[in-house]
């Protein structure tokens, strides 16, 4: 059972970045933006292929290592 | 994130700079002085002689806005994470185009001839980036929702508090009716058509409630598949830009005065950048087209009630109940509970900057007559501010253009497509007969 510790802002899979959600999302920065409050933490899981809110937790889990990466 | 955001979104930045440029107008105006020498804009003019003579004139002006717009800028930038080698010059570009597009709106026959500011500056902008093409970089300097939410809260400090709360409760009546009806028609036509829910969600309140910005919100609240938001985006962007030229043009055909149209485009555009430039270049045909009545502020502030106060304020709402409607019953979500906390961190923070800006010249107003307000304070205060925000709003327009690149948007498909216009063209319809029918009197007389 995945723990708080193991939601998607902590993981490997996720990434988040605003500059990298627009170069993905096309179209995205025309009318908003990777920077809005709307936001939130909301990023892509690359393992799922979709774009979860930040707090998601799944059994694919996998965590940084000790580098960051 | 957390509180985090206060200096790593845009919506924060974008009160602090808004703010800031309020309350340093106040301190001037308070010792006796104003900013109105670096808030130029060009003078109305009908020959190159002096248009040349106005220019050549006020060049250090314009050195002086441009270096404090750099400034402020490229400040906050960097700590958002950009390369300032990619934005100075980025932004030096909009900022040239800015000052040609917006001397073309100076010229005394702009109206006549369609040439408003902010269809000029978006028209321009798509020729720019689907004909010429600018290097990827550049993107850098073309923040749209950076520069239009620095003009929202600009623009709060020329719209009345007191306009704020008397109107309000009418446009988030109106509002409300318009975006549900809009969302479950897109959701259930959708549905009906066999689209995941989830798409069917994030299609609806991008339709429904504020466009791009409505749905990667409720894409991230509901976890949409990662190929259906290109697909969200592109639906948006393909109609918003469409209703740029669309809600305007029928409205001047319809003679609709400024405050009534300004209030269907803000009940039938989905993103507050696209629906500031048809507001905006509706309300400049006030006094310059025959038969239009109303004043130009009249369509901002009927669009930005509607709009702003009407819909971006409920996103945080709207996505925290597609965040349950997920978890229960489409059970895609994992572990985590949606939180009522999503509400506040969701929330288009820059509406505070707005309604802030809005307080305070509200209670500056407050120490004068009418008649003292409009000339003590008027020139020397408001219509600076009001200046700047023109800048803000044409960097805006014309990133608009030049960040839509039609041949990147992802293929639609059919059944998205009927989907979403089916609740766009309700929408549009639904709009029309709020705003020009039932509570035309109500738009029409807005703020008088």
């Amino acid at each position: 059972m995945p723990t708080v510790q193991h939601k998607c802002l902590n993981c490997r899979h996720f990434r988040n970045d605003p500059q990298y959600l627009e170069s993905v999302f096309k179209g995205m920065s025309s009318l908003s933006s990777g920077h809005a409050s709307v936001r939130m933490d909301d990023g892509i899981c690359k393992l799922r292929e979709q774009y979860l809110s930040a707090d998601f937790l799944c059994d694919g889990y996998l965590p940084f290592d000790a580098t960051g990466n | 994130m957390g509180w985090k955001e206060l200096y790593l979104k845009e919506d924060w930045w974008a009160i602090w700079l808004g703010l800031g440029i309020v309350i340093v107008a106040y301190l001037f105006f308070a010792s006796g002085s104003s900013i109105r020498w670096i808030a130029v804009t060009p003078s109305k003019w009908s020959s190159f002689d002096q248009l040349a003579n106005d220019f050549v004139k006020k060049i250090p002006q314009y050195l002086a806005q441009f270096c404090m717009w750099l400034a402020i800028f490229s400040a906050s930038m960097k700590i958002l994470g950009h390369k300032l080698s990619e934005f100075i010059p980025s932004f030096i570009f909009v900022y040239v185009f800015s000052i040609l597009i917006i001397i073309l709106g100076a010229w005394k026959y702009a109206s006549t001839y369609t040439l408003e500011p902010p269809l000029v500056a978006l028209v321009l902008g798509m020729i720019i980036s689907n004909f010429i093409g600018l290097p990827r970089w550049m993107d850098t300097g073309f923040r749209v929702e950076y520069y239009i939410k620095t003009g929202i809260v600009l623009l709060g400090a020329t719209l009345p508090f007191t306009l704020v709360i008397w109107a309000g409760p009418t446009a988030i009546f109106q509002a409300t009716i318009i975006s549900v009806a809009t969302f479950l028609t897109i959701f259930f036509v959708g549905r009906k058509l066999g689209i995941d829910p989830r798409l069917c969600a994030t299609l609806g309140a991008g339709g429904a409630v504020c466009g791009v910005s409505a749905a990667i919100a409720v894409g991230g609240a509901v976890g949409a598949k990662k190929e259906d938001m290109p697909v969200a985006i592109a639906l948006v962007v393909i109609w918003a830009i469409a209703m740029i030229f669309f809600l305007p043009l029928v409205s001047r055909m319809l003679g609709l005065p400024t405050g009534v149209a300004g209030a269907w485009i803000g009940s039938s555009e989905f993103a507050d950048a696209a629906g500031f430039a048809a507001a905006q270049a509706y309300g400049g045909y006030a006094g310059q087209v025959a038969g239009i009545t109303g004043t130009s502020e009249q369509s901002i502030q009927a669009f930005t009630l509607m709009k702003v106060v009407g819909r971006d304020i409920w996103l945080g709402i709207w996505a925290f109940v597609m965040a349950i409607i997920a978890t229960t019953v489409w059970e895609t979500k994992g572990g985590a509970k949606p939180h009522a906390g999503e509400i506040w961190w969701r929330f288009p923070k820059f509406v505070i900057g707005f309604m802030l800006a809005s307080v305070i010249m509200t209670l500056i107003a407050a120490n004068y007559t009418m008649a003292d307000f409009n000339k003590e304070v008027v020139p020397v205060l408001v219509s600076p501010i009001k200046n700047l925000r023109t800048w803000a709003f044409a960097f805006c327009f014309f990133s608009i253009g030049l960040t839509t690149r039609f041949r990147e948007l992802a293929a639609a498909g059919g059944k998205n497509f009927l989907a979403f216009s089916a609740g766009a063209t309700l929408n549009v319809i639904l709009g029309f007969l709020m705003s020009a029918v039932v509570f035309y009197q109500f738009w029409a007389n807005l703020g008088q």
